[in-house]
């Protein structure tokens, strides 16, 4: 547990690695489900 | 201006030379419309009719086509670049050179073709994704995405290869570190596991048959040349060929 | 001329369809007729043509913009620092770091090949065909969204935050310093074993060079364990979803969704418990 606060530099870049991976992550299935929204909609309407 | 214009073409479609190319005339009745695809060879890889959803920008971004459309930038700008490239490794960086001083448009061509390459790459990827998530791949296009996958590893490969040939410290350290990996195979590398077992050593091993020697060096640039210019293209475009082929066959995923 | 015709020609065809819903129904069906469809010349081969003027628009500025970079003569007697590979494999040396390379180079890479040729035989969803949906196949879209992440933000970290040493470099750092010198100490998890649980260092058995001790047999009991639990849980818990796939397909997912998994579990043992390598033999560390 010690090697977990003794480097925050070493943890600030797990952070950095985990909060990116889920960013990118988010970014595609936002667009799937947006995608899936958006042909939806355009069901509807015609 | 139009009237005239519409004359020159009405009496050219009807010149023995244009219908000897063409066969008919031009596409501007249904009829013409389909028979246009079915005698032209670059559009004869479309169907002569199209499902509407087909059309959507938001479905395909037409990445697919772009990946395509770079393939061939790559392959015109590749030839001119060509004629003015020698794989040697005293004359190879000059050439470089020459093509950004003394040859018109060389430093055009070359960027040309170093950002189709790059973005070959990335479109392959979006294009993957793309096909991923409209579920494109499912039965009975399955076999249709594994052609994909060959042809991501393809676009890879290309790229990687042509990576050297500019002869400067980028091209040859980037080789460097990707022929450390290779000497690290498994089985077939000097350096991987299990490899000294089975009698690896640096002048027999997978690294060695890539660069046909123990450092990126002349032989390393050859090989590289003869895959980047002739092999892997010839693969790349036989495997388009039955992607495309395959497309046709398996007929458009959707939305449809 | 032509663009007139069709495009009252697509009007006509949606109007007489009856829109999307309607299209999609029948497409499901399989009943498609003249009407859900329209000519390729000029609908889709002007299409095609936009988009390639678009697109050499677009390359023609980046060339203006940013031409093709010629470094100096390549020497091996010098070494860059750092020395990068294309940016497209930038994943993969970064991989490097947490890695040897027979894994970051050449096992990893061929797993996700692999992987991916995978997809379409271990899928076996018959929704979500053909258009975009997360609601019907959210395990696919999620696994597939968390690779691809993955692999860019891998690459995201060694094209912009790596720089002297391949150390890391922050986007204030001054990227001419080179970083101080980790005062990090990397174990390898058979010796923290062996010092915490007071394990003996004489080997057992030794299998020529290999040498086999309580601790090594340890850290192979927890590398196979983590396939061992990781294909167990969801057999014991999700059985529909077991059930569904059967047992090759749910044997070859599991593993290929467990090695994916892995690489991530491996950086953050790596980087925040200071371990080096969680197994150890003569021929191959992981």
């Amino acid at each position: 547990m010690d090697a977990l606060w003794v480097y925050p530099y070493r943890l600030s870049i797990g952070i950095f690695l985990v909060i990116g991976t889920f960013l990118i992550m988010g970014l595609f299935i936002a667009f799937a489900i947006w995608l899936e929204k958006d042909f939806k909609k355009d069901k509807q309407a015609k | 201006m139009l009237e005239l214009l519409k004359r020159i073409r009405n009496t050219v479609n009807k010149t023995q030379v244009f219908k000897s190319i063409f066969r008919h005339g031009y596409p501007d009745n249904d009829a013409n419309r389909a028979l246009v695809m079915f005698s032209n060879v670059v559009l004869h890889l479309h169907p002569v009719r199209v499902h509407r959803g087909a059309l959507k920008i938001k479905f395909t971004w037409c990445l697919g086509g772009l990946t395509f459309f770079f393939f061939i930038l790559l392959a015109i700008t590749g030839v001119f670049l060509m004629f003015y490239y020698v794989p040697d490794t005293n004359r190879a960086y000059q050439n470089i050179q020459d093509l950004g001083t003394v040859i018109f448009f060389g430093d055009l061509f070359r960027s040309l073709h170093r950002w189709s390459a790059h973005s070959m790459v990335l479109f392959v990827w979006l294009h993957m994704t793309r096909v991923f998530l409209t579920g494109s791949y499912k039965p009975p296009r399955e076999f249709n995405w594994v052609v994909g996958v060959i042809l991501l590893s393809t676009t890879l490969v290309l790229s990687w290869t042509g990576y050297l040939l500019p002869w400067d410290q980028l091209a040859l350290w980037a080789v460097t570190v990707g022929s450390k990996m290779a000497e690290a195979s498994p089985l077939i590398g000097n350096a991987g596991p299990f490899g000294p077992e089975l009698g690896m050593n640096p002048t027999n091993d997978i690294a060695f048959v890539l660069l046909g020697g123990t450092v990126v060096g002349q032989s390393a640039l050859l090989r590289f040349y003869v895959l980047h210019c002739l092999a892997l293209p010839l693969v790349t475009a036989l495997f388009i060929a039955v992607h495309f082929w395959r497309i046709r066959k398996d007929g458009f995923s959707g939305p449809l | 001329m032509s663009d007139k015709g069709s495009a009252s020609e697509s009007k006509a065809a949606s109007s007489q369809s009856g829109g999307f819903a309607a299209l999609i129904k029948r497409t499901a069906k399989g009943k498609i007729g003249p009407e859900d469809t329209v000519l390729v010349w000029p609908n889709l081969v002007y299409l095609e043509l936009i988009s390639m003027v678009f697109a050499t628009a677009i390359l023609l500025f980046l060339c203006l913009y940013s031409p093709a970079p010629l470094e100096e003569l390549a020497s091996a007697d010098t070494t860059p620092n750092p020395t990068k590979a294309p940016w497209y494999f930038l994943g993969l040396q970064e991989l490097l770091v947490f890695f040897d390379p027979w894994l970051a180079g050449v096992v990893l890479p061929t797993f996700i090949i692999i992987g991916l040729i995978l997809i379409p035989y271990i899928d076996p969803n018959p929704l979500g065909k053909g258009y975009y949906t997360f609601s019907e196949r959210k395990f696919a879209v999620t696994g597939f969204s968390f690779g691809l992440a993955l692999w860019y933000i891998l690459i995201v970290i060694g094209v912009w935050f790596r720089g002297l040493d391949w150390s890391w470099y922050w986007p204030w750092d001054d990227p001419h310093m080179h970083q101080p010198a980790g005062a990090v100490k990397l174990v390898d998890l058979e010796v923290i074993l062996q010092s915490t649980l007071g394990l003996s260092e004489r080997p057992i058995v030794t299998l020529g060079r290999y040498a086999v001790t309580v601790a090594n047999i340890l850290t192979w009991g927890m590398f196979l364990g983590y396939y061992a639990v990781g294909f167990t849980i969801p057999f014991l818990l999700f059985r529909k979803f077991y059930n569904r796939l059967g047992f090759v397909r749910y044997n070859l997912t599991m593993f290929m969704f467990l090695s994916m998994m892995g690489v991530p579990l491996k950086i953050f043992v790596r980087l925040l418990a200071n371990i080096k390598y969680v197994l150890v033999t003569p021929w191959f560390n992981i």
